[in-house]
Protein backbone atom coordinates (compact mmCIF):
# COMPACT_ATOMS: atom_id res chain seq x y z
CA UNK A 1 0.00 0.00 0.00
CA UNK A 2 2.85 2.35 0.94
CA UNK A 3 4.48 1.65 -2.38
CA UNK A 4 1.30 2.76 -4.19
CA UNK A 5 1.24 6.08 -2.30
CA UNK A 6 4.92 6.53 -3.04
CA UNK A 7 4.29 5.95 -6.74
CA UNK A 8 1.32 8.36 -6.82
CA UNK A 9 3.48 10.96 -5.08
CA UNK A 10 6.23 10.51 -7.63
CA UNK A 11 3.80 10.85 -10.52
CA UNK A 12 2.40 14.10 -9.01
CA UNK A 13 5.92 15.56 -8.56
CA UNK A 14 6.88 14.67 -12.14
CA UNK A 15 3.63 16.26 -13.42
CA UNK A 16 4.30 19.46 -11.44
CA UNK A 17 7.88 19.69 -12.75
CA UNK A 18 6.71 19.20 -16.35
CA UNK A 19 3.94 21.84 -15.84
CA UNK A 20 6.40 24.43 -14.46
CA UNK A 21 8.86 23.83 -17.31
CA UNK A 22 6.09 24.12 -19.94
CA UNK A 23 4.78 27.39 -18.43
CA UNK A 24 8.23 28.99 -18.34
CA UNK A 25 8.83 28.05 -22.01
CA UNK A 26 5.44 29.52 -23.05
CA UNK A 27 6.09 32.86 -21.35
CA UNK A 28 9.51 33.12 -23.06
CA UNK A 29 7.90 32.66 -26.48
CA UNK A 30 5.29 35.33 -25.71
CA UNK A 31 7.96 37.83 -24.74
CA UNK A 32 9.93 37.27 -27.95
CA UNK A 33 6.84 37.76 -30.16
CA UNK A 34 6.17 41.01 -28.39
CA UNK A 35 9.70 42.21 -29.21
CA UNK A 36 9.39 41.23 -32.92
CA UNK A 37 6.38 43.50 -33.55
CA UNK A 38 7.30 45.98 -36.39
CA UNK A 39 7.92 49.56 -35.32
CA UNK A 40 5.40 50.98 -37.87
CA UNK A 41 2.57 48.95 -36.38
CA UNK A 42 3.03 50.72 -33.06
CA UNK A 43 0.15 53.01 -32.42
CA UNK A 44 0.86 56.74 -32.91
CA UNK A 45 2.87 58.87 -35.43
CA UNK A 46 6.17 57.36 -36.65
CA UNK A 47 9.30 59.05 -35.47
CA UNK A 48 11.74 60.69 -37.96
CA UNK A 49 14.51 58.27 -37.07
CA UNK A 50 12.25 55.38 -38.21
CA UNK A 51 11.60 57.04 -41.63
CA UNK A 52 15.34 57.56 -42.10
CA UNK A 53 15.85 53.83 -41.53
CA UNK A 54 13.32 52.88 -44.28
CA UNK A 55 14.65 55.29 -46.99
CA UNK A 56 17.54 53.10 -48.29
CA UNK A 57 15.18 50.13 -48.53
CA UNK A 58 12.84 52.12 -50.79
CA UNK A 59 15.80 53.02 -53.04
CA UNK A 60 16.75 49.34 -53.34
CA UNK A 61 13.14 48.46 -54.22
CA UNK A 62 13.04 51.06 -57.02
CA UNK A 63 16.30 49.65 -58.48
CA UNK A 64 14.88 46.13 -58.47
CA UNK A 65 11.75 47.32 -60.32
CA UNK A 66 13.78 48.96 -63.09
CA UNK A 67 15.98 45.82 -63.47
CA UNK A 68 12.91 43.62 -63.72
CA UNK A 69 11.51 45.88 -66.45
CA UNK A 70 14.73 45.41 -68.48
CA UNK A 71 14.46 41.63 -68.16
CA UNK A 72 10.83 41.76 -69.24
CA UNK A 73 11.68 43.77 -72.34
CA UNK A 74 14.60 41.49 -73.35
CA UNK A 75 13.72 39.76 -76.67
CA UNK A 76 17.02 37.95 -77.23
CA UNK A 77 15.51 34.55 -76.21
CA UNK A 78 12.21 34.93 -78.04
CA UNK A 79 13.21 32.37 -80.68
CA UNK A 80 14.54 29.86 -78.12
CA UNK A 81 11.44 27.64 -78.26
CA UNK A 82 11.56 27.42 -82.04
CA UNK A 83 15.30 26.83 -82.05
CA UNK A 84 14.90 23.97 -79.59
CA UNK A 85 12.08 22.42 -81.62
CA UNK A 86 14.17 22.56 -84.76
CA UNK A 87 17.09 20.98 -82.96
CA UNK A 88 14.92 18.12 -81.64
CA UNK A 89 13.65 17.40 -85.14
CA UNK A 90 17.12 17.38 -86.62
CA UNK A 91 18.72 15.08 -83.96
CA UNK A 92 18.26 11.43 -85.06
CA UNK A 93 16.83 9.14 -82.44
CA UNK A 94 18.91 6.28 -81.13
CA UNK A 95 17.02 3.90 -83.37
CA UNK A 96 17.91 5.92 -86.44
CA UNK A 97 21.61 6.15 -85.61
CA UNK A 98 23.60 4.06 -88.04
CA UNK A 99 25.45 1.30 -86.18
CA UNK A 100 27.04 -2.09 -86.79
CA UNK A 101 24.25 -4.71 -86.65
CA UNK A 102 24.58 -6.76 -83.43
CA UNK A 103 24.30 -10.50 -83.98
CA UNK A 104 22.37 -12.31 -81.30
CA UNK A 105 23.91 -15.72 -80.78
CA UNK A 106 21.88 -16.57 -77.69
CA UNK A 107 19.65 -18.89 -79.72
CA UNK A 108 22.70 -20.84 -80.92
CA UNK A 109 23.73 -21.22 -77.29
CA UNK A 110 20.26 -22.37 -76.30
CA UNK A 111 20.27 -24.83 -79.21
CA UNK A 112 23.58 -26.20 -77.96
CA UNK A 113 22.03 -26.72 -74.52
CA UNK A 114 18.99 -28.36 -76.11
CA UNK A 115 21.26 -30.72 -78.01
CA UNK A 116 23.26 -31.68 -74.93
CA UNK A 117 20.04 -32.25 -72.94
CA UNK A 118 18.76 -34.56 -75.68
CA UNK A 119 22.02 -36.50 -75.72
CA UNK A 120 22.07 -36.76 -71.94
CA UNK A 121 18.46 -37.99 -72.00
CA UNK A 122 19.20 -40.63 -74.58
CA UNK A 123 22.23 -41.84 -72.59
CA UNK A 124 20.11 -42.14 -69.44
CA UNK A 125 17.51 -44.09 -71.39
CA UNK A 126 20.19 -46.36 -72.77
CA UNK A 127 21.33 -47.15 -69.22
CA UNK A 128 17.74 -47.84 -68.09
CA UNK A 129 16.97 -50.06 -71.07
CA UNK A 130 20.22 -51.96 -70.62
CA UNK A 131 19.08 -52.54 -67.04
CA UNK A 132 15.96 -54.28 -68.38
CA UNK A 133 17.93 -56.02 -71.04
CA UNK A 134 20.65 -57.45 -68.83
CA UNK A 135 18.44 -58.32 -65.87
CA UNK A 136 19.61 -61.75 -64.72
CA UNK A 137 17.60 -61.84 -61.47
CA UNK A 138 15.18 -64.42 -62.83
CA UNK A 139 17.66 -66.59 -64.71
CA UNK A 140 16.88 -69.65 -62.54
CA UNK A 141 13.18 -69.32 -63.22
CA UNK A 142 13.19 -71.70 -66.17
CA UNK A 143 14.95 -74.55 -64.36
CA UNK A 144 12.84 -74.09 -61.23
CA UNK A 145 9.59 -74.18 -63.17
CA UNK A 146 10.81 -77.16 -65.15
CA UNK A 147 11.38 -78.93 -61.82
CA UNK A 148 7.83 -78.10 -60.77
CA UNK A 149 6.33 -79.07 -64.12
CA UNK A 150 7.83 -82.60 -64.01
CA UNK B 1 -24.99 -10.58 -30.48
CA UNK B 2 -21.45 -10.12 -29.22
CA UNK B 3 -20.87 -13.84 -29.58
CA UNK B 4 -22.10 -13.79 -33.20
CA UNK B 5 -19.80 -10.87 -34.05
CA UNK B 6 -16.85 -12.70 -32.49
CA UNK B 7 -17.70 -15.84 -34.46
CA UNK B 8 -18.04 -13.85 -37.67
CA UNK B 9 -14.72 -12.08 -37.21
CA UNK B 10 -13.06 -15.41 -36.39
CA UNK B 11 -14.51 -16.90 -39.58
CA UNK B 12 -13.27 -13.93 -41.64
CA UNK B 13 -9.75 -14.29 -40.19
CA UNK B 14 -9.65 -18.05 -40.89
CA UNK B 15 -11.06 -17.48 -44.36
CA UNK B 16 -8.42 -14.89 -45.20
CA UNK B 17 -5.56 -17.01 -43.83
CA UNK B 18 -6.89 -20.01 -45.76
CA UNK B 19 -7.17 -18.00 -48.96
CA UNK B 20 -3.60 -16.74 -48.62
CA UNK B 21 -2.23 -20.25 -47.99
CA UNK B 22 -4.25 -21.66 -50.90
CA UNK B 23 -2.99 -18.90 -53.17
CA UNK B 24 0.59 -19.60 -52.22
CA UNK B 25 0.27 -23.34 -52.78
CA UNK B 26 -1.50 -23.01 -56.10
CA UNK B 27 1.14 -20.62 -57.42
CA UNK B 28 3.88 -23.01 -56.32
CA UNK B 29 2.10 -25.90 -58.04
CA UNK B 30 1.70 -23.90 -61.23
CA UNK B 31 5.35 -22.90 -61.17
CA UNK B 32 6.37 -26.54 -61.17
CA UNK B 33 8.36 -26.81 -64.33
CA UNK B 34 8.94 -29.50 -66.88
CA UNK B 35 12.23 -30.40 -65.28
CA UNK B 36 10.46 -31.28 -62.04
CA UNK B 37 7.96 -33.38 -63.93
CA UNK B 38 10.84 -35.30 -65.53
CA UNK B 39 12.40 -35.81 -62.13
CA UNK B 40 9.07 -37.00 -60.69
CA UNK B 41 8.70 -39.46 -63.56
CA UNK B 42 12.19 -40.81 -62.95
CA UNK B 43 11.52 -41.09 -59.21
CA UNK B 44 8.32 -43.05 -59.95
CA UNK B 45 10.21 -45.40 -62.24
CA UNK B 46 12.96 -45.94 -59.68
CA UNK B 47 10.36 -46.70 -56.99
CA UNK B 48 8.76 -49.28 -59.33
CA UNK B 49 12.18 -50.77 -60.04
CA UNK B 50 12.93 -51.02 -56.30
CA UNK B 51 9.61 -52.76 -55.80
CA UNK B 52 10.58 -55.24 -58.50
CA UNK B 53 13.91 -56.02 -56.79
CA UNK B 54 12.10 -56.55 -53.47
CA UNK B 55 9.78 -58.95 -55.26
CA UNK B 56 12.83 -60.75 -56.72
CA UNK B 57 14.12 -61.33 -53.17
CA UNK B 58 10.76 -62.71 -52.01
CA UNK B 59 10.67 -64.89 -55.10
CA UNK B 60 14.15 -66.25 -54.31
CA UNK B 61 13.08 -67.07 -50.75
CA UNK B 62 9.92 -68.80 -52.02
CA UNK B 63 12.01 -70.75 -54.55
CA UNK B 64 14.44 -71.90 -51.88
CA UNK B 65 11.59 -73.03 -49.63
CA UNK B 66 10.03 -74.89 -52.55
CA UNK B 67 13.33 -76.64 -53.39
CA UNK B 68 13.83 -77.62 -49.73
CA UNK B 69 10.36 -79.11 -49.32
CA UNK B 70 10.68 -80.95 -52.64
CA UNK B 71 13.98 -82.50 -51.53
CA UNK B 72 12.39 -83.47 -48.22
CA UNK B 73 9.38 -85.01 -49.93
CA UNK B 74 11.62 -86.97 -52.30
CA UNK B 75 13.53 -88.32 -49.31
CA UNK B 76 10.50 -89.02 -47.10
CA UNK B 77 7.34 -89.54 -49.09
CA UNK B 78 4.56 -89.13 -46.58
CA UNK B 79 1.24 -87.22 -46.44
CA UNK B 80 2.61 -84.38 -44.32
CA UNK B 81 5.60 -83.76 -46.60
CA UNK B 82 3.40 -84.03 -49.67
CA UNK B 83 1.00 -81.39 -48.34
CA UNK B 84 3.89 -79.12 -47.46
CA UNK B 85 5.44 -79.64 -50.90
CA UNK B 86 2.15 -78.76 -52.62
CA UNK B 87 1.72 -75.70 -50.44
CA UNK B 88 5.22 -74.44 -51.16
CA UNK B 89 4.87 -75.23 -54.88
CA UNK B 90 1.72 -73.12 -55.06
CA UNK B 91 3.38 -70.29 -53.14
CA UNK B 92 6.43 -70.40 -55.40
CA UNK B 93 4.33 -70.35 -58.55
CA UNK B 94 2.28 -67.48 -57.23
CA UNK B 95 5.46 -65.54 -56.37
CA UNK B 96 6.78 -66.26 -59.86
CA UNK B 97 3.73 -64.64 -61.39
CA UNK B 98 4.04 -61.69 -58.98
CA UNK B 99 7.65 -61.08 -59.88
CA UNK B 100 6.87 -61.20 -63.59
CA UNK B 101 4.03 -58.71 -63.10
CA UNK B 102 6.33 -56.37 -61.16
CA UNK B 103 8.96 -56.62 -63.86
CA UNK B 104 6.44 -55.69 -66.53
CA UNK B 105 5.03 -52.92 -64.35
CA UNK B 106 8.43 -51.31 -63.95
CA UNK B 107 8.85 -51.40 -67.75
CA UNK B 108 5.33 -50.01 -68.24
CA UNK B 109 6.05 -47.29 -65.70
CA UNK B 110 9.22 -46.32 -67.56
CA UNK B 111 7.42 -46.11 -70.90
CA UNK B 112 4.28 -44.33 -69.69
CA UNK B 113 6.26 -41.64 -67.86
CA UNK B 114 8.69 -41.05 -70.68
CA UNK B 115 7.89 -37.68 -72.25
CA UNK B 116 10.46 -38.20 -75.00
CA UNK B 117 8.43 -40.86 -76.81
CA UNK B 118 5.76 -40.06 -79.40
CA UNK B 119 2.33 -40.34 -77.75
CA UNK B 120 0.88 -42.92 -80.18
CA UNK B 121 3.89 -45.23 -79.87
CA UNK B 122 3.89 -44.87 -76.12
CA UNK B 123 0.25 -45.87 -75.90
CA UNK B 124 0.79 -48.82 -78.22
CA UNK B 125 3.72 -50.12 -76.15
CA UNK B 126 1.86 -49.63 -72.85
CA UNK B 127 -1.16 -51.49 -74.26
CA UNK B 128 1.05 -54.42 -75.27
CA UNK B 129 2.64 -54.60 -71.82
CA UNK B 130 -0.78 -54.36 -70.15
CA UNK B 131 -2.01 -57.29 -72.25
CA UNK B 132 0.72 -59.45 -70.73
CA UNK B 133 0.09 -58.12 -67.21
CA UNK B 134 -3.61 -59.01 -67.54
CA UNK B 135 -2.78 -62.52 -68.73
CA UNK B 136 -0.51 -62.99 -65.70
CA UNK B 137 -3.18 -61.63 -63.33
CA UNK B 138 -5.60 -64.24 -64.68
CA UNK B 139 -3.03 -66.95 -64.11
CA UNK B 140 -2.50 -65.76 -60.56
CA UNK B 141 -6.16 -66.26 -59.68
CA UNK B 142 -6.15 -69.64 -61.43
CA UNK B 143 -3.14 -70.73 -59.35
CA UNK B 144 -4.86 -69.66 -56.13
CA UNK B 145 -7.83 -71.95 -56.84
CA UNK B 146 -6.01 -74.76 -58.69
CA UNK B 147 -6.15 -78.29 -57.33
CA UNK B 148 -2.77 -79.82 -56.41
CA UNK B 149 -2.93 -81.92 -59.57
CA UNK B 150 -3.40 -78.77 -61.69
CA UNK B 151 -0.38 -76.95 -60.25
CA UNK B 152 1.95 -78.82 -62.61
CA UNK B 153 -0.07 -77.67 -65.62
CA UNK B 154 -0.02 -74.10 -64.39
CA UNK B 155 3.75 -74.34 -63.90
CA UNK B 156 4.12 -75.45 -67.53
CA UNK B 157 2.02 -72.51 -68.72
CA UNK B 158 4.09 -70.04 -66.73
CA UNK B 159 7.35 -71.60 -67.95
CA UNK B 160 6.22 -71.32 -71.57
CA UNK B 161 5.18 -67.78 -70.94
CA UNK B 162 8.60 -67.02 -69.44
CA UNK B 163 10.37 -68.39 -72.50
CA UNK B 164 8.31 -66.11 -74.71
CA UNK B 165 8.44 -63.29 -72.20
CA UNK B 166 12.16 -62.80 -72.70
CA UNK B 167 11.64 -62.45 -76.43
CA UNK B 168 8.68 -60.19 -75.76
CA UNK B 169 10.78 -57.89 -73.51
CA UNK B 170 13.52 -57.68 -76.11
CA UNK B 171 10.97 -56.86 -78.82
CA UNK B 172 9.42 -54.20 -76.60
CA UNK B 173 12.83 -52.66 -75.92
CA UNK B 174 13.49 -52.60 -79.66
CA UNK B 175 10.14 -50.91 -80.17
CA UNK B 176 10.97 -48.35 -77.45
CA UNK B 177 14.29 -47.63 -79.13
CA UNK B 178 12.58 -47.09 -82.46
CA UNK B 179 10.13 -44.63 -80.88
CA UNK B 180 12.89 -42.94 -78.91
CA UNK B 181 14.94 -42.49 -82.09
CA UNK B 182 11.92 -41.09 -83.94
CA UNK B 183 11.60 -38.50 -81.20
CA UNK B 184 15.27 -37.58 -81.08
CA UNK B 185 15.64 -37.43 -84.87
CA UNK B 186 12.72 -35.02 -85.03
CA UNK B 187 14.34 -32.85 -82.34
CA UNK B 188 17.69 -32.91 -84.12
CA UNK B 189 16.06 -31.93 -87.41
CA UNK B 190 14.44 -29.04 -85.61
CA UNK B 191 17.81 -27.97 -84.21
CA UNK B 192 19.33 -28.27 -87.69
CA UNK B 193 16.68 -25.90 -89.12
CA UNK B 194 17.34 -23.39 -86.36
CA UNK B 195 21.09 -23.43 -87.06
CA UNK B 196 20.47 -23.07 -90.82
CA UNK B 197 18.31 -20.01 -90.16
CA UNK B 198 21.01 -18.53 -87.95
CA UNK B 199 23.63 -19.11 -90.65
CA UNK B 200 21.49 -17.14 -93.12
CA UNK B 201 21.18 -14.34 -90.58
CA UNK B 202 24.94 -14.27 -90.00
CA UNK B 203 25.63 -14.32 -93.73
CA UNK B 204 23.34 -11.32 -94.21
CA UNK B 205 25.44 -9.50 -91.64
CA UNK B 206 28.65 -10.35 -93.59
CA UNK B 207 29.95 -12.75 -90.98
CA UNK B 208 32.17 -15.74 -91.67
CA UNK B 209 29.95 -18.82 -91.33
CA UNK B 210 32.23 -21.42 -92.91
CA UNK B 211 32.91 -23.29 -89.66
CA UNK B 212 29.27 -23.33 -88.64
CA UNK B 213 28.26 -24.51 -92.12
CA UNK B 214 30.77 -27.36 -91.99
CA UNK B 215 29.43 -28.38 -88.58
CA UNK B 216 25.85 -28.29 -89.84
CA UNK B 217 26.67 -30.41 -92.88
CA UNK B 218 28.28 -33.01 -90.61
CA UNK B 219 25.32 -32.87 -88.21
CA UNK B 220 22.82 -33.36 -91.04
CA UNK B 221 24.83 -36.28 -92.36
CA UNK B 222 24.71 -37.91 -88.93
CA UNK B 223 20.95 -37.41 -88.76
CA UNK B 224 20.63 -39.25 -92.08
CA UNK B 225 22.81 -42.11 -90.77
CA UNK B 226 20.61 -42.31 -87.64
CA UNK B 227 17.48 -42.47 -89.82
CA UNK B 228 18.90 -45.34 -91.90
CA UNK B 229 20.01 -47.26 -88.81
CA UNK B 230 16.62 -46.76 -87.18
CA UNK B 231 14.86 -48.31 -90.20
CA UNK B 232 17.24 -51.28 -90.27
CA UNK B 233 16.86 -51.81 -86.50
CA UNK B 234 13.08 -51.68 -86.84
CA UNK B 235 13.12 -54.38 -89.51
CA UNK B 236 15.38 -56.57 -87.38
CA UNK B 237 13.53 -56.38 -84.10
CA UNK B 238 10.24 -56.99 -85.87
CA UNK B 239 11.75 -60.18 -87.21
CA UNK B 240 12.72 -61.52 -83.75
CA UNK B 241 11.15 -64.94 -83.29
CA UNK B 242 13.49 -66.64 -80.83
CA UNK B 243 15.68 -65.76 -77.89
CA UNK B 244 18.73 -66.66 -79.97
CA UNK B 245 17.66 -64.10 -82.61
CA UNK B 246 17.14 -61.46 -79.94
CA UNK B 247 20.48 -62.15 -78.25
CA UNK B 248 22.25 -61.96 -81.60
CA UNK B 249 20.61 -58.61 -82.33
CA UNK B 250 21.26 -57.01 -78.98
CA UNK B 251 24.86 -58.11 -78.63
Amino acid sequence: MQVVYLLIGLVVIVAVVIGVYWYSQKSEVTELSEIKKPALEVKGIPEISDIEKIAPEIDALLKDISELETVAEDKSLDTLKEDLSALTEETPSEKELPSTPAIDISDIESTEKELSTELEGILNDLTDLEGFEEDTSLDELDTSLSGLAK
Amino acid sequence: MEKTTKKLSKFIVYFLVGAIILGLFSSVAFAKGLKERHQEARAKYQAARQQYFKEVNWWKTARQQFLNTRRKYKQFRNVENKADYEKKARAFLSRTVDVLIRKLESLKNWVSNKPSLPESERQAIVAEIEKDINWLEDKKSEIATALPSQIREKAKEIRDYWRNHRIFVKKIIGQIWGARLDWVIERFENISSKIAAKIDELKAADKDTSQLEAWLADFNQKIEIAKNKREKAREKYQAISSLADANKLFK
